[in-house]
């Protein structure tokens, strides 16, 4: 083998590992970037809604489903006492 | 015994009662004296110490109540982030509010713990007084926030139900296709959809209602206002939750009126393929 085609061979390898070494940096700091616009939490809010119910109509489906809508009426009822007592207390204080 | 003698014996007795009175009485002066001075001592100890025990009672309850609302407004404000359904102008809004309200009872914490430390008593009642007027914004946000919450919630059951009811309609078709009379769960599937479209709407309102209340600030109509809406968002949620129970039986009907369906289809078929 020439020294010219060793030299090429090296530069490609040396390219390639640049490269490789490149992408890895460029993945990594995407994945730590912190969330500026809030749109982390956009999702995760809007998941939270569409994550009530699938879309599924077998029998496990929807008895999934309401077990979840039943769970969420739970968390209503408690969201309603909450309303109450603030109301009750609202009016001892006058306001 | 002779009248002499026992006039003698009066007089000497009257004499010596006068002198023994006559010696005694200064000691008895003084010990009076003595006496009241040392209970108006003790008196005005023991109300020195009844009014410091008083203000560091009301100090005490001050500082519980001020820490109670703080971490009512902290957990509002973690729920308040969460809705979904107010504008992200309204949600700010809100949240700002909660901020300021806890940063104003963090503040008059401080203050008070500092007029006790100083014993500065005016001080203190000024700052006690601030209770009350904070308590007027904390008072309305309070309400607003958590039916703001609720109202979020509502909207958010409601549309899952109405997802819901697309994979309800396609397993009654399909039922239905099997020779199976669905009459009864075509009519809950309507009531279910008019529920959850109704909750929905009436969540929205009772958001729509609080989202926009502003603080009396003391100024009478504008309270009557705050109470008003707050009462009306109230029922609404109350409503909607109603609609949205009714919609979940309506569900659960279905759900057993196809599955009955299902096992029917099975059964016919088994019976058909022996």
């Amino acid at each position: 083998m020439s020294k010219k085609i060793k030299i090429i061979i090296g530069v490609i390898v040396a390219v390639v590992v640049i490269g490789i070494v490149w992408w890895m940096i460029k993945k990594s700091q995407n994945a730590s970037q912190p969330n500026v616009n809030g749109t982390e939490a956009t999702a995760n809010e809007s998941s939270t809604e569409n994550t009530i119910v699938s879309t599924g109509t077998s029998d496990n489906d929807l008895d999934q489903d309401m077990n979840n809508i039943s769970a969420q009426l739970n968390g209503l009822s408690s969201d309603t006492a909450n309303v109450d007592a603030s109301m009750a207390s609202s009016s001892q204080s006058g306001q | 015994m002779n009248y002499k003698k026992i006039n003698a014996v009066v007089v000497s007795a009257i004499v010596g009662i006068a002198l023994f009175s006559a010696g005694a009485m200064p000691v008895f002066a003084q010990g009076t004296t003595s006496t009241s001075a040392t209970n108006l001592r003790m008196r005005a100890q023991k109300n020195a110490a009844n009014t410091v025990a008083r203000v560091t009672q009301t100090v005490n309850r001050a500082i519980t109540e001020i820490a109670n609302r703080v971490n009512a407004l902290t957990s509002l404000e973690t729920r308040v982030n969460a809705i979904q359904k107010l504008s992200s102008s309204e949600k700010s809004s809100l949240s700002s509010q909660i901020q300021t309200q806890i940063t104003t009872m963090k503040n008059l914490q401080a203050q008070i713990t500092a007029d006790e430390n100083s014993n500065s008593t005016s001080s203190l009642k000024t700052d006690m007084q601030s209770i009350t007027k904070a308590y007027r914004i904390y008072a309305l946000i309070i309400p607003q926030g958590t039916i703001a919450a609720a109202g979020d919630r509502a909207t958010a059951i409601a549309n899952a139900i109405t997802t819901l009811s697309v994979s309800l309609q396609t397993r009654i078709t399909q039922a239905q296709a099997t020779g199976v009379t669905m009459t009864s769960s075509i009519s809950a599937l309507a009531d279910l959809k008019a529920k959850a479209a109704d909750a929905d709407a009436q969540a929205q309102a009772a958001i729509g209602k609080v989202a926009s209340l502003v603080p009396d600030n003391g100024d009478a109509t504008v309270l009557q206002a705050n109470n008003a809406a707050l009462k009306a968002a109230r029922t609404d949620i109350q409503t909607a939750q109603k609609d949205l129970v009714t919609a979940r039986q309506d569900a659960q009907s279905i759900i057993q009126a196809v599955k009955a369906a299902e096992k029917t289809k099975a059964a016919t078929s088994t019976t058909s393929n022996p």
